[in-house]
């Protein structure tokens, strides 16, 4: 029980069909996090890296479905439970943080009724049916979740409306939502993007805070290098769909091995490095309708040859615990056979 | 500091003197008849002295709300302001027109304001109108800088288009068919058609994607020394600031906290606001990350702004009584300005 991994993905492909054919928005993602522990999947918009954590949370929209693959929570598969079943694990064992708070709070009800909702729902302070009414220790718990996410006077705040709260109070607001029931797995979408820098920098204390000590392990989803860098252990970076690199975070920033990572790096100006130059990548994130049948980043890839284009390729292990997936790696020997799945 | 006041001028480009800009909120007649509400105003700008020299580019940065884009607007003349004055060159804009003399000797002439002030704006997807196509949209600063002959006009939209990185087959597509990197170079080309001599850059690359930003931001780069042209780069993202500013001016709920040269102002920021800003951007390198500073709360509303400094309550760097009573001046410290009573006993401005 002690090794089995909090989370594992296994070739979780999620697909939406559209009129211009299949998208494959997430596919053959393959990862595992252990418990406390932080990852950042990283990628720029449409690369599907949402779609990871709806998927996760089995919240993907029809007519999109997840067409394979394994989500393995605590050595269940999250795909074989019943509708019912899943509601007991989202809010409770696993919750999730949007970008954007406003768009995601209720404006007809109190902050203070919407952190309570979910405890209620899971029953989480009912001690059995002859225990008194839970109410008094269930706002108790709110109160305490609400100082702990730094909300000021949360006695008076409990009664106060989400238009009432400044941006980085509302997403405090969705944290503390979040976190009542004390779940093993938060993930975050894009948390801080809507948020200024110096909010930006609260919020993150705050969810460092809550990893350390709660152990809750965190999916952190951003578009930002630089954030992924300084608040997560590893990193996956993601490209149409697909993960093209994974490793801890310091070798994935020291030691790029993907050329989308290498160039996602170079095209940030940098502080303190002002004489680089930006390298922009060239062309455009490229149309999940219509990816070629090899590596969607060949047309913008500095390091591309003709059998790039050719067929699957797999992840690649660079060292242990890293993996990239470019032919660069085995000098462009691709061979027959291999699927976008394999990891060689 | 290789570009700022390169070109030796003495006077600045844009001058902007004690620039006020209020908006006043009117709740309806029902309202002030059944609640206590009453007129309120928004202090967005209050009390801006800036100069912009020719050739450089003056960053500008500061969180939401901070009065950052309201000031590139009236700085355009989109909005009149409240209160201060603009001058071109030394020269007063008056209503939307300036006296200048073209080349310096010959008699000076009334030029409208914004054949020599240009704008582009944030949001590529709402700054372009979606029933105009490329043709027409780059066209009517065209015909409205005197480019009368539509075959001239075509030539030259052709050649813009060309010129921001777009291709001449798509001078009759209309803005929903392009990408947002795409939609960002028409704006610059109808920008660009003015040939104005100031451009404000309004949050130009932060609705792009990482990758596309870097293009863009090189194509303003390019073009700068191409037309000979002085920015205005309003932006949040420090790191771009950072890359493309000669100098950089700090806002904070309307005033401007401190200016200086960017590597200054980045290596050793003096403001406790500016040292707060930067230290809380995320880094990707370890050994580039500064001790954090987070600070608490948030910014205050712009209606009713704290008195004297009006960082004051988010300070951690406090001197006394005197920042809740007084707002301080610029402060000269080193080749920076700060306007912060920890400098006091430095030579002030004013």
């Amino acid at each position: 029980m002690e090794n089995t991994p909090l989370l594992e993905l296994r070739n979780l492909t999620t697909i939406y069909p559209t009129r211009r054919g299949l998208v494959r928005a997430v596919d053959d993602v393959t990862f595992s996090m252990a418990r406390g522990q932080i990852l950042g999947l990283v990628g720029e918009s449409g690369c599907g890296k949402s779609t990871v954590l709806l998927s996760i949370l089995r919240l993907i929209r029809r007519p999109g479905h997840i067409a394979q693959g394994e989500i393995r929570f605590r050595g269940r598969d999250l795909r074989d439970l019943s509708s019912n079943a899943m509601r007991t694990i989202r809010g409770k064992e696993i919750s999730m943080i949007f970008q954007d708070p406003l768009s995601t709070l209720n404006p007809a009800f109190t902050v203070g009724e919407q952190i309570h909702e979910s405890l209620r729902l899971h029953r989480v302070m009912d001690g059995g049916r002859l225990s008194v009414s839970p109410r008094a220790r269930e706002k108790e718990r709110v109160i305490q979740v609400m100082t702990e996410v730094g909300i000021p006077s949360p006695v008076d705040r409990y009664t106060a409306y989400p238009h009432q709260f400044s941006g980085g109070m509302q997403q405090r607001a969705l944290i503390a939502i979040a976190l009542v029931c004390e779940p093993a797995l938060l993930l975050a979408d894009e948390p801080t993007t809507a948020l200024d820098v110096t909010i930006q920098a609260q919020i993150l204390d705050l969810m460092r805070r809550i990893n350390r000590d709660h152990g809750t392990a965190i999916i952190l989803v951003t578009h930002d290098l630089g954030l992924a860098a300084e608040f997560c252990d590893t990193i996956a970076v993601m490209y149409a769909g697909r993960i093209v690199e994974q490793g801890p975070v310091d070798d994935v920033v020291d030691h790029p091995q993907h050329p989308y990572t290498q160039g996602l790096l170079n095209c940030r100006p940098r502080i303190s490095h002002r004489e680089l130059r930006v390298q922009p990548i060239p062309g455009n994130v490229p149309d999940l309708a219509d990816l070629p049948p090899g590596c969607a980043f060949a047309p913008r890839c500095p390091h591309h040859r003709a059998v790039c284009g050719g067929g699957p390729i797999p992840l690649i292990e660079t060292s242990p615990g890293n993996i990239s997936r470019c032919l660069l790696h085995v000098d462009y020997r691709r061979q027959e056979g291999w699927g976008w799945g394999d990891r060689v | 500091m290789s570009k700022s006041n390169a070109s030796g001028a003495d006077v600045p480009l844009i001058g902007a003197r004690n620039i006020r800009m209020h908006f006043y909120i009117r709740p309806s007649f029902l309202t002030r008849l059944l609640t206590s509400a009453r007129e309120q105003v928004v202090l967005a700008v209050d009390g801006v002295d800036l100069d912009v020299w020719p050739g450089e580019t003056l960053g500008l940065v500061g969180e939401s709300g901070c009065g950052k884009t309201t000031l590139g607007r009236v700085l355009t003349r989109l909005y009149e302001p409240t209160q201060g004055d603009i001058c071109y060159q030394g020269n007063p804009v008056t209503g939307d027109t300036v006296l200048v003399s073209p080349n310096g000797q010959d008699s000076s002439q009334h030029v409208k304001f914004y054949r020599l002030a240009q704008i582009i704006f944030q949001n590529p997807y709402s700054s372009l109108n979606p029933r105009k196509t490329v043709r027409e949209i780059v066209g009517t600063p065209l015909r409205q800088r005197g480019v009368s002959d539509p075959i001239q006009r075509e030539e030259e939209t052709v050649q813009l288009l060309r010129r921001v990185g777009l291709n001449e087959r798509h001078i009759d597509s209309y803005p929903h068919q392009f990408s947002g990197g795409q939609r960002q170079r028409i704006s610059i080309a109808r920008a660009l058609a003015m040939r104005p001599r100031f451009i404000v850059a309004d949050e130009p690359v932060s609705s792009l994607d990482v990758s596309i930003q870097a293009q863009v931001i090189n194509l303003l780069e390019e073009l700068q020394e191409e037309y000979h042209l002085t920015y205005l780069f309003i932006a949040h993202d420090l790191s771009v600031i950072y890359y493309i500013s000669n100098r950089v001016a700090v806002m904070y709920l309307g005033h401007i906290v401190e200016q200086g040269p960017t590597d200054h102002l980045f290596e050793s920021p003096r403001h406790p606001y500016t040292q707060a800003l930067l230290a809380a951007i995320p880094r990707v390198r370890k050994e580039a990350r500064r001790e954090r500073i987070i600070l608490p709360g948030g910014v205050p509303s712009p209606i009713d702004p704290p008195s004297g400094c009006p960082f004051h309550p988010r300070c951690f760097a406090k001197v006394g009584p005197i920042c809740i009573e007084k707002y301080p001046p610029f402060f000269q410290v080193e080749d920076q300005k700060v306007a912060c009573w920890i400098y006091e006993g430095h030579t002030s401005h004013g």
